[in-house]
């Protein structure tokens, strides 16, 4: 359980403590202590609100079938006596009916380390996405040490993909703690409705005209993510591999302080566009895509593949490929990541999560495969049609007709296997069919049937009863239906 | 489930209930149901209240739990009640008295003296409190007649093109694809009109005032029609047979900036204007230059856009006598109030009392004996500002209007009572209660403090 008021003062005392929270004009010059000062006071009055106000900021959030909404903290559960849920404010142990709870969000969590020479996430035909390293290939199941149950053995015909990841990615950066490291600044062009970033617990919120940077080192090929929520319109630009830390005014970039170039994503509520921003070029438009989806919403997650190398933007909304920017770019030549909230209203992002990418796409697949042998695809986009005989950690083998052929792992972005009948889900008579969010961003379909001291015990169908590490999940869906096969 | 595990299931809800509600010294009260009970953290819980002991906790019988669910005070922030009935004499008020610990009493001004203020009010009868507590009073001539509030059920409401366009629920409705809501609210010639409005994207909603046709949007129906987006109001002017005419338009930035709104429209035939007030702020006042053309009493939203949800509740249209209200004079001297007169005429000095009808203002060369009718408004303590409440104290809110704040000491199904600091203990009946409402300070700084809620955005506030 957390105070805000506790995470302001930590906040503050970051700030003062720490020579790396730095504030900074966009001319790239350090505030004086007078504006230094400044956003310390309004820092202190919002604590000091927050404070007086003493609002205790429960961890988890549950959301009913009829909509309530209640933050608290989800103790147990079983069939019998339904969801244990606590406040710091409730007198004894709440108790709700299992049939009738819809979501329970689990607050951000750390995302785990593979481990093993072959990770790779797995799509399964319910739509479900594990990761975990790759045991053993087995004529009718895969052995499969998952990050979020261990190992599991799954029949192969649950299997609807395997995406080859390589094992040595890094983690560059993984959820916002507080202000430490981050530099941030007012958009000065916006005047009055200039504003700063601020910390809240596991996120930025900005109210008004703000950019929030830092140096992440960002590697040549990275995939970078984060849930974003707003109120009023959203006007976000990311600047990728930047070495900028303060914005940069477009329609003045000569005039700013030398900078180097850098691609800058701009999502809009009806549409996203990427520019590259380099000094003493012309702005170079790299194209813009309608996306009206985010018109009709308030939060997304937004997933960003780029590589410096290869010169590829990809753009993914609630896992979906909007566009993918690869012809005529340029290269970008920072290493850092800045974001402009630069809309009317406030904003709010969280779950940032930043590591290297193999150059593999992670999407699903718009059109299934079909037929009795499986299809790889490669990263270059070919498809490969045959019967796969062997998985190790260089390469895999296709067995065409007679005919065996070699792929090696780092060539293959997925291997697609023909879809099946989703297995009927186990019996949901002593449970409560549910999808969880995972801490590495996969999905899983289980029956729930116990929640204690930190464990799940579930039912994954088809597969069967393991215990999973409560820490693991970021956030539980409860169903109604048995889960259908996805796509 | 088997027969025993129902059995067990029970005795355990009852052994569960029965403890709860001996913890709570109030009990006995059963939920009134449709009621909402909100957090200071976001939560927002339906249900009923069904017990409250005072400073301490309260019980809440939620359709999902299985036992009544026990809060301390700590943190709420208000209880709506779905149901709530309107004092009975409300209609005939014609003050509106302002404490300094926020109460807004509205009543008939029976006399006042140097010490105390005595009215004849809806929900208690004749009080008396001390006039030092009275910050200011506006006489409400034309009274203050809701013809309309709302919704309390879809009831009276014609949805088109399907009955699912707009949805009713819990005091609100919901729409997410194309349609139009009228009724029929008796608009009177002038009058205050004003809803909430809650929405996700881009907001497009049209409505269409003083118009006969609630069954649909009628686009050849005499009305005044608005269009009202993320941050702007249009507003023209329909005359069957004649055809439209742009009135004027509005920026409203505020609405840019947030995802739900409390629009009024301010209406005075007699003049042919319209006031637009947004959260509060007046925004601007438009005029027909041709007159007023419509002529109907109903009026008729329109949800525009497919997909994004929006919600209108609150729905409220009042008789208005066709005046602003004051705005707080600034500081004056200690002792010296300020009165507004209906010509728009002020007068200051010190308010000696007001019997059988005047006002007594001793001036610096005379003593002025002012008729109450020509009275608009009179400022006790020009240029400050209330309210200073004190923890602890928990503000009821009445149906219809009106608000007291006070220490409770009872709460059952039929009656709360507890301390007020104007007018000592009151006692009133538990269904005019509109809100009742909890840490009062605290709710205020965090809305000043901008603490961002993403949670519920369908909140009220």
């Amino acid at each position: 359980m957390m105070r805000a008021q506790l995470h302001s003062r930590e906040q503050k005392l970051e700030n003062v403590q720490h020579p790396t929270f730095n504030v900074q004009r966009r001319k790239g010059k350090s505030v004086s202590w007078k504006v230094g000062a400044l956003l310390c006071v309004a820092m202190v009055w919002m604590g000091a609100a927050l404070q007086a106000a003493e609002v205790v900021m429960e961890p988890n959030l549950l959301t009913l079938k009829n909509g309530d909404v209640l933050r608290g903290k989800m103790v147990s559960f079983d069939p019998g006596s339904g969801l244990g849920w606590t406040r710091s404010d409730s007198i004894g142990t709440m108790r709700f009916e299992a049939a009738k709870v819809q979501t329970i969000e689990l607050g951000p969590v750390k995302s785990v380390a593979v481990s093993g020479t072959m990770p790779a996430r797995l799509r399964l035909a319910n739509g479900d996405t594990l990761d975990g390293n790759i045991v053993a290939l087995e004529t009718n199941a895969l052995k499969f040490d998952s990050v979020c149950a261990g190992p599991i053995t799954i029949p192969r015909e649950l299997l609807r993909s395997i995406s080859p990841q390589s094992a040595d990615l890094k983690t560059v950066f993984d959820g916002i703690t507080g202000t430490n490291g981050w530099t941030f600044a007012d958009v000065t062009s916006a005047g009055e409705d200039a504003g700063y970033w601020s910390y809240q617990p596991g996120a930025f919120v900005a109210t008004k005209s703000a950019s929030v940077a830092r140096d992440l080192k960002l590697p040549d090929q990275v995939t970078m993510e984060f849930d974003v929520s707003w109120r009023g319109t959203l006007n976000l630009a990311i600047a990728v591999y930047t070495d900028s830390l303060t914005p940069i005014s477009l329609r003045a970039k000569e005039d700013e302080p030398p900078f180097a170039a850098f691609y800058s994503l701009q999502i809009n509520t009806h549409s996203v566009n990427l520019l590259y921003v380099s000094q003493p070029e012309p702005l170079r438009n790299l194209g813009q895509i309608i996306a009206p989806i985010l018109g009709q919403k308030n939060e997304a997650h937004i997933t960003i593949h780029a590589s410096k190398e290869r010169r590829v933007l990809t753009l993914l909304i609630d896992g979906v490929l909007v566009k993918e920017w690869s012809s005529g770019v340029p290269a970008a030549q920072g290493s850092g990541v800045r974001f402009v909230h630069q809309g009317q209203g406030s904003i709010q992002m969280s779950n940032l999560r930043v590591r290297e990418w193999d150059g593999r796409l992670d999407e699903v697949s718009p059109t299934a495969h079909v037929g009795p042998d499986e299809a790889v695809i490669t990263v270059s986009g070919e498809k490969l049609v045959g019967k796969l005989e062997s998985y190790d950690p260089a390469e895999l083998q296709l067995l065409t007709g007679q005919t065996p052929f070699k792929v090696g792992l780092k060539r293959v972005q997925r291997i697609e296997f023909s879809p099946v009948k989703v297995p009927a889900t186990a019996p949901v008579s002593n449970g409560r069919l549910a999808r969880a969010k995972l801490a590495n961003g996969g999905v899983i379909t289980f029956v729930l049937r116990s929640w204690k001291d930190g464990q799940a015990t579930v039912v994954l169908p088809g597969i069967g009863e393991v215990l999973i590490k409560t820490e693991l999940l970021q956030q539980l869906e409860f169903l109604d239906e048995p889960a259908k096969s996805g796509g | 489930m088997s027969g025993e595990r129902k059995i067990k299931s029970a005795l355990k809800m009852w052994a569960s209930s029965l403890l709860a509600l001996l913890c709570l010294s109030s009990a006995g009260v059963t939920a009134r149901g449709d009621d909402i009970l909100q957090l200071l953290d976001g939560s927002s819980l339906h249900g009923g209240l069904s017990g409250l002991e005072p400073g301490k906790s309260v019980m809440w019988q939620h359709p999902a739990a299985t036992t009544p669910l026990q809060l301390k005070t700590d943190n709420l922030r208000q209880v709506r009640f779905g149901k709530a009935e309107k004092p009975p004499v409300a209609e005939n008020m014609t003050c509106r008295l302002m404490f300094d610990n926020g109460d807004e009493v509205f009543g008939n001004l029976v006399q006042m003296d140097e010490k105390t203020v005595e009215l004849d009010t809806a929900f208690a009868g004749r009080l008396k409190a001390p006039r030092s507590a009275v910050q200011s009073i506006r006489f409400l001539w034309k009274g203050f007649i809701p013809t309309y509030e709302g919704p309390s059920s879809p009831d009276g409401w014609a949805v088109s093109p399907s009955k699912d366009i707009w949805r009713y629920e819990d005091g609100a409705f919901f729409s997410t694809a194309v349609g139009s809501l009228g009724r029929d609210v008796n608009m009177p010639g002038k009058a205050r009109i004003s809803f909430d409005i809650a929405w996700t994207g881009q907001l497009s909603l049209a409505l269409a005032i003083y118009t006969d046709s609630i069954e649909r949007f009628d686009f050849g129906a005499s009305s005044y029609m608005f269009y009202i987006g993320s941050g702007y109001v249009n507003v023209q002017r329909v005359q069957s047979g004649v055809g439209t005419t742009h009135i004027g338009q509005a920026q409203v930035n505020s609405m840019r900036e947030r995802n739900k709104a409390r629009m009024e429209f301010r209406v005075n035939r007699d003049t042919a204007t319209i006031a637009l007030y947004v959260d509060g702020e007046f925004i601007t006042q438009w005029r027909d230059q041709g007159g007023f053309v419509a002529k109907g009493t109903g009026i008729c939203f329109f949800s525009q856009r497919m997909g994004p949800m929006m919600r209108l509740t609150n729905v409220r249209v009042a008789e208005w006598d066709g005046r602003d209200e004051a705005q707080m004079p600034e500081a004056k001297p200690e002792g010296v109030q300020v009165l507004y007169l209906v010509n728009s005429d002020q007068a200051e000095g010190e308010l000696q009392g007001v019997q059988e009808g005047k006002a007594n203002v001793k001036t610096d060369f005379t003593t002025l004996k002012i008729p109450v009718e020509r009275i608009t408004d009179i400022y006790m303590r020009p240029g400050q500002p209330m309210t200073n409440v004190l923890a602890g104290e928990v503000r009821a809110v009445f149906a219809g209007g009106g608000s007291v704040t006070f220490t409770i000491d009872k709460w059952s199904q039929d009656e709360v009572s507890g301390q007020n600091r104007n007018f000592g203990r009151v006692s009133l009946k538990t269904a005019w209660v509109r809100r009742l409402q909890f840490n009062l300070n605290r709710a205020q700084e965090l809305e000043e403090s901008g603490f961002l809620r993403k949670d519920n955005p369908w909140v009220d506030e």
